[in-house]
């Protein structure tokens, strides 16, 4: 018994003072564009995949149900945004359960799934385009502002989906320390008022 | 095990914090002055527990220490827990401030279910004796805090029984490591500083 003592307890100590365990659940849900479809990954933050976890999609302004399902082994699915939030131009709220009480959301915003541009815009970009082919020598290749907006988003998309990585929360070893301080603190506080209160002098 | 925002209705956030609420006071009327800092330490081992991750089963487990936090703190369990999880709401993102009551319900009732029945067994003279109630306060509590997660999400109207066997089956493991972690560190209490367990009068 004193010799499983000695061996769990340093132990213990080490995995808690160890910062490389700063693994913790909770789900990270993180979502990116590529081309019409909007990719989506759900992890647990020790970053295992969130399998057969349940997702639906919701327009977040009315709050309607607009897709549901479940995810890959692989914590992964996607879905193309339904005619109706394209028409409405309707922000998405993705939202991912994994069991036990986990969900994490992520909000898609129209303008990065609609591919097609405002009318408006439209009109202001093909006389831009205009103008300038008309100033520029032949030889210049003049691409149209759609199908520049389509490269543009070709390749930007691994960049997204980077920033979207960088967005999911990791735990620091300065969030640790910053709770055993609060920690630290507010007991200090109650240990205070209560030696006040038990000896007035 | 901590229930994230957005997934219960609001009658059983409400009657959570309600309870939690209690209970912490509770807790802060019956703590001796001179037993602050030790719930101040099992505070901050909870804290950091949920950092070490257990990688079995088929969802994402850590440690709670619940068994040890109830057996060495007692009623103090409740405000510990309660500090610990809003600490973990703000910088780890577990949880969140409108389900901290019910978290705080489903964690801290197990702690001191485990301090009311097992400490008098782990104050008992003989080893077996204490090597088993040290046991169950570590694996029990674990148990009984998945079934209450079970049952809040089975209010929330989860059907129960997928459910509380998804919880129960992901903390089996984290069960009887908490009962082999809270028998090591009863024991070592017990041999280098007896008067810790063996002199609260709760």
């Amino acid at each position: 018994m004193p010799c499983f003592i000695r061996t769990v307890v340093p132990l213990l100590a080490l995995l808690i003072l160890w910062p490389g365990s700063c693994l913790a659940h909770g789900v990270n849900l993180f979502c990116w564009i590529q081309k019409d479809t909007v990719q989506c990954r759900a992890r647990f933050s020790g970053g295992r995949a969130v399998h057969n976890g349940s997702w639906k999609v919701l327009d977040s302004s009315t709050q309607e149900k607009l897709l549901q399902g479940k995810t890959s082994s692989k914590g992964r699915f996607s879905f193309s945004p339904p005619r109706k939030a394209r028409k409405n131009r309707s922000h998405l709220n993705v939202v991912c359960e994994a069991s036990m009480g986990h969900r994490d959301s992520w909000l898609v915003r129209a303008k990065d799934y609609i591919s097609g541009v405002s009318e408006k815009e439209k009109e202001q970009g093909f006389a831009a385009a205009e103008e300038s082919a008309a100033e520029k020598p032949e030889s210049v290749k003049v691409i149209r502002d759609e199908r520049l907006r389509s490269i543009l988003r070709q390749e930007l998309s691994p960049l997204r989906k980077e920033l979207a990585e960088l967005r999911e929360n990791r735990i620091s070893i300065r969030d640790v320390l910053g709770g055993l301080g609060y920690i630290l603190g507010l007991f200090g506080i109650w240990a205070y008022t209560a030696s006040r209160r038990e000896s007035p002098k | 095990m901590h229930i994230s925002e957005g997934i219960l209705p609001l009658y059983l956030l409400g009657a959570g914090a309600a309870l939690g609420l209690a209970g912490t006071a509770v807790g802060l009327n019956r703590t001796k002055q001179d037993e602050i800092p030790l719930a101040g330490v099992m505070a901050a081992a909870f804290f950091v527990a949920s950092l070490i991750h257990v990688p079995l089963g088929p969802t994402s487990v850590h440690l709670l220490l619940l068994g040890l936090v109830g057996l060495l703190t007692g009623w103090a369990c409740f405000p510990a827990i309660l500090i610990a999880l809003l600490l973990q709401a703000m910088f780890f993102q577990y949880g969140g401030l409108t389900v901290l009551g019910i978290n705080t319900l489903i964690m801290a009732l197990p702690a001191l279910l485990a301090y009311l029945l097992c400490s008098p067994m782990v104050r008992s003279a003989k080893q077996p004796v204490m090597v088993a109630g040290a046991f169950i306060a570590g694996a029990g509590s674990i148990l009984a805090a998945g079934l209450l997660t079970a049952t809040a999400l089975a209010l929330a109207g989860k059907a129960f029984l997928p459910a509380a066997k998804t919880v129960l089956a992901a903390h089996i493991p984290v069960a009887a490591m908490e009962g082999i972690i809270t028998v090591a560190v009863v024991g070592f209490i017990r041999r280098v500083k007896p008067e810790m367990i063996t002199t609260r009068s709760g």
